[in-house]
Parts: structure tokens; C-alpha cells; sequence
């Protein structure tokens, strides 16, 4: 059952899923997933609860690894890798529940991440803290205390956190869950800049307008399958999708 | 109580976790003796919108009025006393308890033996299986059988609104017609139901109105037959426009 | 030696109903609040002194010493409770973390406060529960001693037959196997948490001044039977009140046991090296259930 992909990519994606499988106990939470990532695309991951979105960025990740199927970055299988080591490769990601260390100051946690970044161990860190920082609008916050911070500023940092790595890969778990409509707009802004300086995104949302007017190319998962793909128009006349996401 | 009022108030609730808002402003109201959907994509807000209503989650902002009194900052407890009934997503009775002990717990505040005892009836009598099983251990009773056993300690406080979070959830297709039968029946009989689902096409088929949660606020509200037009449904799932 | 062993053994009986009653204490505290309550043993102390207190003020009457003292002590439980427990409880929980450090800094007060008060020398209850000893063919047992195993068991016995047939006591079960589910029928949470907490401080307290006409009083009593406590508790299992009961005889019978072979002193380990093994062999306790919070 294969829908229209509507991608013009070239022939060498960034990230190749193939035939990925995942399950926990008797739940198959990721069945048989074969996807591909295209380079400076912004590639969106949609579906209703339980779909198994996190699960597919987890096994990308390195936070688990598959049960089969393989995960290629630039060719090279990663599955079953250590997230550090995922990491170091140029894969920055973040995560639903915001993960920054809400004991150290901004610029300890920008410290952390640079550690594992492209640049680690190179001079310079003050100037890309500095652009990091400046890029999401965060620059007078440097010496606070993360955890003094707002719930939409955590989400902030932790983007800053993941650019400051220069990714090639960049991984977006529900960037604008749970925030403001304000700042929904801010995090599109920054989204689309990346966009504009040639960057590969792959992000997961449930907020679906945000992701239509966002992404290049949206790939539907319901029960832990692929049940779609396509450009935004594509995905919202597909008869299919409306039904996964109203419990049929 | 005029026929056509408002059993439940909720106005301009602002409610979150840690610092995000999760409702944003939220209004509904619930008619008595209606069947009342909420619908809704994920994080949408839902189960925050319940838990505030209950009383587990203070809102920021806001009021909820039962029956056109104000019952914000009064803990769930009380709240049950003044006739709201909840049934929790997750697990809602006790496992180590028998199914007559949870009965009995269900009408902790029903000081009337006598009452007590006409009630338990009714709930043995809409479902037999319970009175079969009365002396076993709750735990151990299938998943659909503890979902009715649910349905029973809410019977037993007779309540004037009944909230249910997600009522199908890990139910077979069968079993989710069984339970919407029962509260459609208890909903005939003057209870009004607020009702949180997932499988939105059940709940269009058996609600009288409906308000669809985006954001954390009211996109849309409705009978289940004006939310069926075409393309409604796709705007508020997947944004669709035209 | 075998009337050695069965006189040790029957010792251990009767010092293991008390072992069992304070670990049914702690095991209530922690199965309904899940609150690690490292000031169990000072609930103990204070039920000691009570009793001290009564008699040097003249009260012949050990019996009514011992009510005084559990009444003092459940008071004092209560106002724990409201006063320092419930401003932690979050949406009808408390922090585990937070109950724990909070308990063990009031050990440290409260033992401080009764050696303040009192001084540091050990102290007698002027008078006996009952005098005499029962004599059972070769076997002497005092009658104090039986006094205290009975009077243990028959609190055991009160406190699970409320916990099993009122509709408080289930309340109370309720509220540790679900508190939201509870509240949802309309239980008050908080003052579950109340009762619950007065209830296992008047068990303690209760012990306190039980064994008082039996041996001294002394400010920093308290602390190694928190640890006689805890050891039943993780013995029996945590949530299990028959564990509680077993795990007290077992640990009263092989710690007086051991009295034969080890030096003198050194039978205070027993409890810790069992406690232990437990945690090595079978973690859950020997009766323990694991209760799945919801």
C-alpha cells in the first residue's frame, strides 16, 4: 500500500529507516518502517496517540534500539548505537518532557552540549554560545539558572542546546507543545530561518497546521505503521488519515 | 431546576502544569440530562479540562459552577458530595478489595443503609456478572468487567453529572458498544454525562453535543450532526481548510 | 541446651509480638502515605515516657499509665501529621524523598528533646504489669513478659480486623492502593492521612509504654527500635501485615537464639544481617506483595 511520495529529493537521503521494528512485550510499537529523511527538507512525523513517533525517535536517536531493520545515517548503519555516540555523528535531538539541567545556568548547559558538538574541544565556545543564544532570542538569560527559567524558555534552550552541536541532523520532539500562541510563531520563525540556511528537520507534533505550513514532506504513522506520505495538501485530502486520527 | 440549564459551568479556565498552559481561556457548559462530548488532537487538553472540573488541577484563571454554584477551590471530595462522579482514564477502583467492597467504597458518603442497599441492587441488576463475581477480588476481573465495575461505584453515589475520561480505551469494539448502551440508558434516565473520547466516530454516534479542544481552547461546539459536515472534522484534526 | 533453646526461643516469642507490633506501625505509615517514618522508634520513646512520667507522678496503675501514654502519643502523631506532614502533601501525595528527611529530622529533635527534659540516665516505672512467673515444667517464664505478647498480639489483631471489615479501615487500604481513586468516591485523603499516621504513632507509643516496667528507659531508646521496625518491615515485606507479624517472631526468636552462641552485645546485628539476606534472596520480602500504585 504505497502513497504518492511527492518528494524530489535526490537520490542519497541524509536518514534512511529501513524496515525498522520495535516492540515491547506483546506491543509492536513500531512495525516495519521503512522511511527516507531527504537533505534541507523539513521532514514532519504526525499521527494520533500511540502511533509510535517517540518510539521511531528513540530508535533514531540511540535511546533504544530496534528489534530489526536498520537505521542509515549518511549511509552508515547507527542502529543500536549509544545516543552519545548518535550524537557526536550530527544528530542533535530534543525531547517532549524538555530536557535541560535545571541545576546549571544557561551557559553551563550550552557548556555540556558543546562538549559533544561538532566543535568540541576547539576554541571559539564563546562565540558560538554567544550565536546559539542570540539565534532563539536568549542572549540576556546566559547566567540564569535554567530551572528559574519559563517552560517556553526550556524549550528555547534546549534548541540552542542542539544548534550550538551543528548538527546535520536536526530532530524536533513537539517543539511548540504546550506553549504559548506567541511563541508557536517565535519557534516557526526560527524553524523556517533553519530552513532557509539549508538545514535537514525532522520533527514530530501534534500540532498539524503548524506542521502543514512548516514541512516540505509529512509522513503519517498510525499503530505503530507507515499509513501515508506526501506534501501537506496530500495528507489532509487522504481520506485515511482523517479516519486514523478520529479512532477508527 | 429548569429543564434546559446548565448542570456544569466551566468559564475562562486558564489551568497548566510547571509553568505551560495547557488550557488557554476555556469555556463549556454541559446541559442537564445531556450526553456531552469533548473531543479533540492530542495535547489538546482534555484530560487537563477534567481534572480541573473534578477538582485534582487548580486552575490560574477561571470558574466551574455545579448546577450555577461556584465549586473552584474545593477538593475532589466535596465536589463528589455535591453530585459529581468521575471515571478515571487509568485504573479507577481497587484491585486488593472485592467487587461488593469497591461497591461499598463507591458510597463512602452515603450515610442511608437502606439507600445503599436499593442501590447496589440497581447495580446488580444492570450487571449481573458483578453480582456473580461480588465476592471475588476486583483484580481480577477481565478488563471490560472492571470498566463495569467502574460504572457501578458510580452508580452508587446516584451522582447528577458523571465524567468520564476515555471510556473505551483498551475495550474490543463489542465491549465499547456495551458500555456507551449503559450510559446512554443511565444518561435517559436523567443522569447528564461529560465525556472525553478518543474514538471520536463512537462518540458522534451516541452524543447530543459536542466541543472540540484545540490548543487548549474551544474550537468548535455542536451537535455531533453539524460537526459531521463535510470538512468540519478535517479542519479541526488535520487543519484542512475548504 | 534444649531447654536453653526453648527458653530462648519462647523469649523471642514474646519480644517478637512487640517487634511485629511496631513493624505493623511503620508498614500502615508507609503502605497508605508512603512515608519512610525514621521517627517510628521516638513514637516509642515518647509512649515510655509517658508511662515514666504517670508513675513518678504517682499513678500506681501501670494499665493506666499505658492508656495516657497512647493517648499523649497519638496526640502528638496528629499533630505531626497536620502540622508537618500535610503542608508536603501534593495533589493528595507526598514526596517520598521529602517525608523520609523530614521523619529523620524529627527523630533527631524528639530525641533530643526527651534527653533536654529528662537527662540521659535510664529510667524505671516504679511497679509491674503483673508479678510472678509461670512455671512450665523446667521452663520459667515471667508473667510480664506473657502480658506483653498477649496484649502485642491482641493490638495486631484489633488493628487488621479494623483494616479489613470497617469501612474506615478499607478507606484507609483505599487510599494506599489509589488515592485518586479514592477521592473520587469522595474519601478525604487528608484526613485518611491523619488517621492513618495517629493510628501507627498510638501503636508505637502503645509498645513504648508496654515495655517499660519490663526494662529502662532511655533518651535514645527510640533508635534501635526504628531499626527492629524497619527490619520486620523488609523481612515481611512491605504492604503485608501478616509479613509484619511472621517477620516480628522470626526476628524476636533467631535474635534471642542467638544470644546462646553469640557474644553478648553483638545480638542487636541479627536484625540488619537478616534484613540483608532478605534484600539479597528475595527482595519483595518473605510475604511481601507488590503493590502497584496506581
Amino acid at each position: 500500500m504505497t502513497a504518492p511520495t511527492g518528494d524530489t529529493s535526490p537520490a542519497d537521503p541524509l536518514l534512511r529507516i529501513a524496515g525498522v521494528s520495535k516492540r515491547f512485550g506483546g506491543i509492536v510499537a513500531v512495525d516495519d518502517i521503512s522511511i527516507d529523511v531527504a537533505r534541507h527538507r523539513v521532514t514532519g512525523l504526525i499521527g494520533p496517540n500511540g502511533a509510535g513517533k517517540t518510539t521511531l525517535f528513540d530508535l533514531i536517536s540511540g535511546v533504544s534500539s530496534p528489534n530489526s531493520g536498520e537505521v542509515l545515517f549518511e549511509g552508515r548503519p547507527i542502529q543500536g548505537m549509544q545516543s552519545h555516540a548518535v550524537a557526536r555523528l550530527g544528530i542533535g535531538r530534543t525531547f517532549q518532557s524538555v530536557r535541560v539541567f535545571n541545576e546549571m545556568t544557561v551557559r553551563e548547559n550550552l557548556e555540556v552540549a558543546d562538549r559533544n558538538g561538532k566543535h568540541r574541544g576547539s576554541q571559539g565556545f564563546a562565540d558560538r554560545m554567544g550565536g546559539a543564544l542570540a539565534f532563539v532570542n536568549m542572549t540576556p538569560h546566559q547566567g540564569a539558572l535554567a530551572g528559574r527559567l519559563s517552560y517556553g524558555q526550556r524549550k528555547l534552550i534546549e534548541i540552542a542546546m542542539v544548534l550550538i552541536q551543528d548538527p546535520k541532523l536536526i530532530m524536533l520532539d513537539e517543539p511548540v507543545a504546550g506553549v504559548n500562541p506567541k511563541l508557536i510563531e517565535q519557534i516557526g520563525e526560527l524553524l523556517t530561518e533553519l530552513v532557509r540556511q539549508r538545514r535537514t528537520l525532522l520533527l514530530v507534533e501534534h500540532n498539524i497546521p503548524f506542521v502543514t505550513s512548516l514541512c516540505d514532506h509529512i509522513i503519517v504513522m498510525a499503530n505503530g505503521k507507515l499509513l501515508a506520505q506526501g506534501d501537506g495538501e496530500q495528507v489532509q485530502r487522504d481520506p485515511r488519515v482523517l479516519e486514523a486520527f478520529l479512532g477508527t | 431546576m429548569a429543564p434546559d440549564s446548565a448542570i456544569l459551568d466551566v468559564q475562562g479556565v486558564t489551568a497548566g502544569y510547571g509553568g505551560s498552559a495547557v488550557l488557554q481561556d476555556l469555556g463549556l457548559s454541559v446541559r442537564s440530562g445531556t450526553m456531552t462530548g469533548v473531543i479533540g488532537p492530542n495535547g489538546a487538553g482534555k484530560s487537563t479540562l477534567l481534572k480541573v472540573i473534578v477538582g485534582y488541577l487548580r486552575p490560574s484563571q477561571g470558574e466551574i459552577l455545579l448546577d450555577g454554584v461556584a465549586v473552584t477551590g474545593l477538593p475532589p471530595e466535596q465536589r463528589i458530595a455535591k453530585g459529581i462522579a468521575y471515571i478515571a482514564q487509568t485504573r479507577s477502583h481497587f484491585p486488593s478489595q472485592t467487587v461488593q467492597e469497591n461497591l461499598r467504597l463507591g458510597a463512602y458518603l452515603v450515610k442511608d443503609a437502606r439507600l445503599r442497599a436499593e442501590r447496589q441492587n440497581a447495580v446488580f441488576e444492570r450487571f449481573p456478572i458483578l453480582h456473580e463475581r461480588r465476592r471475588q477480588l476486583a483484580g481480577q476481573l477481565s478488563g471490560g468487567e472492571a470498566r463495569m465495575l467502574e460504572v457501578g461505584r458510580m452508580m452508587m453515589t446516584a451522582p447528577r453529572l458523571a465524567i468520564l475520561d476515555e471510556p473505551s480505551v483498551g475495550l474490543s469494539p463489542k465491549l465499547v458498544d456495551v458500555v456507551y448502551g449503559h450510559v446512554r440508558s443511565l444518561c435517559d434516565q436523567g443522569m447528564s454525562f461529560l465525556i472525553v473520547e478518543q474514538n471520536v466516530r463512537k462518540l458522534l454516534s451516541v452524543a447530543d453535543f459536542i466541543y472540540a479542544l484545540e490548543g487548549g481552547r474551544n474550537r468548535y461546539d455542536g451537535t455531533p450532526h453539524d460537526l459531521s459536515e463535510d470538512g468540519r472534522l478535517a479542519e479541526l484534526y488535520l487543519g484542512a481548510r475548504g | 541446651m534444649l531447654l536453653d533453646l526453648v527458653y530462648f526461643a519462647a523469649l523471642g516469642v514474646m519480644t517478637g509480638g512487640l517487634y511485629g507490633l511496631l513493624g505493623l506501625g511503620l508498614n500502615l505509615i508507609f503502605g497508605v502515605m508512603r512515608v519512610i517514618n525514621v521517627s517510628h522508634g521516638e513514637m516509642l520513646t515518647l509512649g515510655a515516657y509517658t508511662a515514666i512520667v504517670m508513675g513518678l507522678g504517682g499513678v500506681t496503675s501501670p494499665w493506666a499509665a499505658i492508656v495516657a501514654a497512647v493517648m499523649v502519643v497519638t496526640l502528638i502523631g496528629f499533630l505531626i501529621a497536620r502540622y508537618l506532614l500535610q503542608p508536603l502533601t501534593v495533589e493528595s501525595r507526598i514526596d517520598e524523598q521529602r517525608g523520609m528527611v523530614l521523619s529523620l529530622g524529627l527523630s533527631l529533635v524528639l530525641a533530643n528533646l526527651v534527653l533536654a527534659v529528662f537527662g540521659p540516665e535510664y529510667q524505671r516505672v516504679p511497679g509491674k504489669l503483673a508479678e510472678g512467673s509461670i512455671v512450665l515444667g523446667d521452663l520459667i517464664i515471667e508473667k510480664q513478659r506473657l502480658i506483653i505478647l498477649i496484649a502485642s498480639l491482641v493490638l495486631a489483631a484489633a488493628l487488621m480486623a479494623f483494616l479489613r471489615f470497617t469501612l474506615t479501615g478499607k478507606a484507609i487500604r483505599a487510599v494506599g492502593e489509589n488515592p485518586e481513586a479514592a477521592q473520587a468516591s469522595g474519601i478525604s485523603v487528608r484526613k485518611i492521612h491523619l488517621l492513618t499516621f495517629s493510628i501507627g504513632s498510638a501503636l508505637a507509643g502503645a509498645a513504648g509504654a508496654l515495655i517499660t516496667p519490663a526494662t529502662y528507659a532511655f533518651p535514645a531508646m527510640g533508635l534501635n527500635y526504628t531499626l527492629y521496625a524497619f527490619s520486620v518491615v523488609i523481612i515481611g515485606g512491605l504492604g503485608s501485615v501478616w509479613g509484619a507479624i511472621f517477620a516480628g517472631f522470626l526476628l524476636g526468636i533467631v535474635e534471642s537464639l542467638s544470644v546462646i552462641w553469640l557474644p553478648s552485645g553483638y545480638n542487636t546485628i541479627v536484625g540488619p544481617v537478616l534484613m540483608l539476606f532478605t534484600l539479597i534472596i528475595r527482595p519483595q520480602g518473605l510475604l511481601g506483595v507488590k503493590p502497584g500504585r496506581a
